[in-house]
């Protein structure tokens, strides 16, 4: 049976593709077929962690959505770029990262059930064990949608006012779209601050289990998105949490 | 779904006009109850009469009125696939596209 994962936060810059790309190498490495869509289609970037770079999309998520290809077409196994001994495969649908396409999507927009046709026969075409969704921060059409196909959600936010109050925005929406399993994760939490108190504090003020609490690391910073940081750092404090949460997500 | 919730999902399913140009933002603007029925259609993809008639908790002929009147407003459509009839949410169908988007271009003249 497969399954849907869709990473969100109300706010960018909280590390949604990071934590996408980070459990679905996890998941690949149980050996898990996993695939990736990137439908932060005002500000793609998730090929970047995989290795990708323009040249090497000939298809993008924008092409299928214009009716220019097949979904299947805009897939691209990524796992040989990782490096690594996998057991299962992780197929990355990237959206474009040319400015003029951006702006076309923006100003034409495009037929949001064809998204919605597009996710479901990536999960058929490529045999998916999960589809995770790496979304645009804060609410719009696909970001609805995103969370309303989710049979997990895992919304992601820092331990900051503005993400609290973004968060429980999302928590209702969720609530409303009855989405049938979701938790928090709280990263870039400061290594002076106690991650049980944390926790306590977010499950407390969104009634929401949190799967993960993952530490502020200098680590990640230096890596600056050119790799896996699982990969890099196996036996990393914040690997543990990607793995913690990777468990959480297939549960 | 208790027969009191059905009933009121059946009302608020009445006072409702015909969804033209049915968008991700409008399923979630309407009452609770059908948003997460439409909802939980998306998630299934596609759904058949006796799944709904499960979803509510009702007999299907009790559920068909209201299956019907979905269809009528537009939100949900009707398919035959090898004989079998599935509902599913009429989500930007190319009969009825939404706009994701405002019309005027930010930056005309990129790439173009």
């Amino acid at each position: 049976m497969s399954k849907i994962v869709s990473i969100h936060s109300f706010r960018g810059g909280t590390g949604k593709s990071n934590t996408t790309a980070n459990i679905a190498v996890l998941m690949a490495l149980e050996g898990k077929r996993v695939g990736v869509i990137d439908t932060d289609i005002q500000s793609p970037g998730i090929h970047v962690l995989f290795g990708m770079d323009e040249k090497q999309i000939k298809f993008s998520l924008n092409d299928y959505l214009w009716g220019k290809c097949e979904i299947e077409e805009a897939a691209y196994d990524v796992t040989s770029y990782l490096n690594a001994n996998i057991k299962g495969q992780v197929f990355l649908i990237p959206a474009s990262i040319k400015a003029g396409e951006i702006a076309r999507v923006l100003r034409e927009g495009y037929d949001i059930g064809l998204l919605n046709d597009g996710f479901q026969d990536l999960i058929d075409k490529l045999n998916l064990d999960v589809l995770a969704i790496d979304t645009h921060p804060g609410l719009n059409e696909e970001t609805l949608l995103s969370i309303a196909i989710s049979d997990v959600l895992a919304i992601i936010l820092r331990p900051d006012q503005h993400d609290y109050q973004g968060t429980g925005v999302t928590v209702e929406v969720a609530r409303k779209l009855d989405v049938p399993n979701m938790v928090l994760v709280v990263n870039k939490v400061p290594q002076v601050f106690n991650t049980a108190e944390v926790k306590a504090q977010v499950e407390n003020a969104y009634k929401c289990s949190v799967a993960a609490v993952l530490p502020h690391s200098d680590e990640m910073m230096a890596l600056a998105s050119s790799g896996i940081f699982c990969l890099h750092y196996p036996d990393h404090p914040v690997t543990a949490q990607y793995k913690k949460l990777t468990a959480a997500l297939l549960a | 779904m208790s027969a009191e919730l059905f009933e009121r999902l059946k009302q608020e399913l009445e006072s409702l006009d015909e969804a033209a140009n049915l968008t991700m933002t409008a399923v979630f603007m309407l009452p609770k109850a059908l948003t997460k029925l439409l909802s939980w259609i998306i998630r299934n993809k596609r759904v058949q009469l006796n799944e709904l008639a499960k979803y509510f908790e009702q007999s299907e002929e009790t559920v068909r009125p209201v299956v019907d009147a979905l269809v009528a407003k537009n939100f949900i459509e009707r398919n035959e696939d090898t004989g079998d009839v599935y509902y599913q949410v009429n989500l930007g169908s190319p009969k009825n596209k939404p706009s994701t988007t405002p019309r005027k271009n930010p930056w005309p003249g990129i790439d173009e």
